[in-house]
């Protein structure tokens, strides 16, 4: 039976059914969990899924899965360059920076100046 | 300046940004950029305000990432800088006077010691002036720590 406003006629064909199968997603092992996600992202994702041609869960794994990436490159870089910082720190000024002692070097100076006002 | 419409790196910008993970340049590039748009429509060529627009607000809207030139850079710079006053290249390719070329150099530097405080790697078509400067900070660091890796652009 086709709808009077269904201008496709195809809504509860035989054709319909054959035509658009149930999406599924790629077999995965792992962890089996059931999360609530509000209803904007949900939209924002089911939209996604469509253009990549597979389900919500999918899609929503394969960002979580990209956002991980991400995180551990950018903790990688924040680590090369802590890294390349400190070694700066330790080798420029004979190894002296890493250790410089600013409380002794202010107050050498103040009494210096103090002397010179004398 | 590839990074804009119309330029051979935009798609790829594109690309990155709606990734999340868009190319990253340093402050002393986007200086450059802008300083060549400013001077190319101040002689006469209009048709760089856009791409100087799009530069503008790129950041705002996530299509680059501008690395800052930070205490950590700034001290680096300082330190290639007076090892190495002059470019390696300026007898053969670098043109215009020699002002400007002092001000390119240190650019470089800048650019440089950018990428290395922010543990990158940098992407250029000027290797050889790249190679000093990723050269100097190995000695400046003592060599423990992963040399700036310079890819051909």
């Amino acid at each position: 039976m086709v709808p009077d406003d269904d201008l496709t006629g195809l809504s509860d064909s035989p054709e319909a059914t054959a035509t658009a199968p149930r999406r599924r997603a790629p077999k995965r092992r792992g962890h089996r969990t059931q999360v609530t996600v509000p209803a904007e992202q949900w939209a924002e994702i089911s939209d996604l899924a469509d253009q990549l041609g597979t389900t919500a869960n999918d899609a929503l794994v394969r960002l979580a899965s990209a956002a991980l990436t991400q995180a551990a490159e950018r903790r990688a870089l924040q680590r090369l360059a802590a890294e390349r910082r400190a070694a700066m720190a330790s080798a420029s000024g004979g190894g002296a920076a890493a250790d410089f002692d600013y409380a002794e070097y202010e107050k050498a100076a103040l009494a210096m100046r103090d002397e010179d006002e004398r | 300046m590839g990074l804009a419409p119309g330029g051979p790196q935009h798609g790829e910008a594109l690309a990155r940004a709606g990734a999340g993970d868009p190319v990253a340049i340093s402050s002393a590039t986007l200086a450059e950029i802008a300083f060549g748009l400013r001077q190319g429509i101040a002689g006469g060529h209009p048709d760089l305000a856009a791409p100087l627009a799009w530069w503008i607000g790129a950041e705002d809207l996530g299509l680059v990432d501008v690395l800052p030139i930070d205490g950590g850079v700034a001290v680096a710079a300082g330190q290639v800088r007076a090892l190495h006053r002059h470019p390696p290249t300026r007898r053969r390719a670098r043109r215009g006077a020699k002002s400007e070329n002092r001000v390119a150099w240190y650019h470089d530097i800048l650019i440089g010691c950018t990428a290395w405080a922010h543990g990158r790697s940098l992407r250029t078509a000027d290797r050889t002036d790249f190679e000093a400067i990723a050269e100097a900070l190995q000695t400046l660091s003592g060599g423990v720590a992963e040399r700036l890796a310079i890819m051909a652009d």
